[in-house]
């Protein structure tokens, strides 16, 4: 009984002495690894500039914004439900400051320079159907532009909240 | 449905003039993205094909009201299922349904058997909006409950049956209560939806409520998992658990995998591949098959 128990006790301590070991072999891997990527990081950035995301480049970069920018831009003038919104907007700098929006959404090397949005739509009593409507023009520009549905619903999944402050009415 | 421009104007502008508050509800305006309302499920409800999910049917806005017309077909190797029905989405807030089912056999000796289902559906959404809230975990929530009813049991006269109660049932009518929770991952272009039921509905309710093995409510779960491949196309799975209250009915969950395809926000087309388990202890053949479902309306 005794001896069953102190060697049931010793291959209990056996058994978390390797425990403890595998412990701290992955821990020793996991640093070593961390190591060798903040070096292999250094390298990169010493090398190159930084890298832009994935999600912006399939978007198409800058010039794939500005494309997406301008088609979405036309389908929103030539839409009764939303047109009159645009009345005595300056159209230049709402595409540059929505080409930034989109830019700095999709992880590119960006940064948003506007108003926001509760601000910049805080007159214009925006309807839950007005803001569907500038979905459904963003999704059929994104489609003509040749962005996949995938890296479409992405665009879409940062932007739906502003939903929360653009509709007012 | 079709409105020509010059009635739909008329109509936003008897409307307007009507409305003394921005609140009032307005003419259809299918302001909802589109595949947002669902389809219709097979008791009428907007979801998926087995389960209802907290999204309101149709296409009308939280201004406005949708409201939509649906036939569906089962068919498995022995019966067939036809359900049609008419639903009504208020103010992406409420829902109200109205569908009826037909059960039949096709098999010898239930090649007579004709049963019948009435459900009288309502839903309310309570929380979440789960387009919107991509910022957020809050799924959409609704609560909603189906009302139904089944009708004289056809095709078993020769052996004097002629009611569920006959079969075992306790009731020829009861009402489900239902959860749903569903949050679409435009992330990563997923749809996830799980409710919760209380029923006594012996396959939905064909075959009556409550029974011999169990007459009390049981919480079963239901859910679906669905890709958005593209505006227009979702690829899903369904799973629907469900009582066994009768001895004579070995009742299974339902499983589905379905293909939506939502061509314009007038009309939507569902195919899936269903199966349904055994129906009954009298023919232990697992009954799978194909399931049609046309949408249509606004």
């Amino acid at each position: 009984m005794t001896l069953e128990t102190t060697n049931t006790a010793r291959m209990r301590s056996a058994t978390s002495l390797r425990r403890h070991a595998r412990w701290r072999s992955t821990l020793a891997g996991i640093a070593a690894v961390l190591a060798l990527a903040a070096v292999a990081g250094n390298c990169v950035a010493q090398q190159a500039p930084p890298a832009v995301s994935n999600f912006y480049q399939e978007l198409g970069g800058k010039p794939g914004i500005d494309d997406i920018v301008t088609r979405f831009t036309d389908l929103m003038l030539a839409d009764q439900r939303v047109k009159d919104t645009f009345e005595g907007v300056d159209l230049e700098r709402f595409r540059s400051k929505l080409a930034e929006q989109f830019c700095v959404a999709s992880g590119g090397p960006c940064s948003y320079t506007g108003k926001s949005m509760a601000e910049s739509h805080e007159d214009l009593k925006v309807t839950n159907t007005q803001f569907n409507a500038s979905v459904e023009h963003l999704q059929a520009a994104m489609e003509a532009s040749g962005v996949g549905a995938r890296t479409q619903n992405r665009l879409l999944a940062r932007l739906a909240p502003t939903q929360h402050a653009i509709v007012t009415k | 449905m079709h409105f020509s421009k010059r009635t739909l104007g008329a109509a936003v502008c008897a409307m307007a003039s009507a409305a003394t508050s921005a609140q009032q509800i307005s003419a259809p305006d299918l302001g909802k993205l589109l595949a947002t309302g669902g389809v219709s499920q097979i008791e009428g409800a907007g979801g998926g094909g087995l389960t209802p999910w907290a999204l309101i049917t149709g296409y009308g806005s939280r201004d406005s009201y949708g409201a939509n017309v649906h036939l569906s077909t089962v068919r498995t190797a022995d019966y067939g299922l036809q359900a049609a029905g008419v639903a009504v989405g208020f103010a992406d807030r409420f829902e109200l349904s109205l569908g009826t089912q037909h059960f039949t056999g096709h098999q010898a000796p239930l090649d007579q058997l004709d049963l019948k289902l009435d459900v009288v559906g309502l839903k309310l959404k309570l929380a979440g909006d789960a387009i919107y809230d991509q910022d957020r975990a809050l799924p959409q929530i609704a609560v909603g409950v189906m009302a139904k009813r089944t009708h004289r049991i056809g095709g078993l006269g020769a052996l004097g049956i002629t009611s569920v109660r006959q079969l075992g049932a306790s009731s020829d009518h009861g009402v489900d209560y239902y959860i749903a929770a569903t949050k679409i991952l435009l992330d990563q272009s997923l749809l996830l939806n799980l409710t919760l039921r209380a029923t006594k509905a012996n396959q939905m309710g064909l075959l009556g409520f409550g029974g011999d093995r169990n007459d009390h409510y049981r919480p079963m779960l239901e859910g679906s998992l669905a890709y958005l491949v593209n505006r227009r196309t979702v690829v899903g799975v369904e799973y629907r658990m469900k009582p066994h209250n009768l001895s004579v009915d070995n009742e299974k969950a339902y499983r589905d995998v379905f293909l939506a395809y939502f061509p314009t926000k007038n009309l939507s087309l569902t195919a899936a591949y269903v199966q349904l388990g055994d129906i009954t202890i009298f023919n232990p053949k697992q009954q799978n098959g194909y399931y049609l479902s046309l949408q249509a309306g606004f």
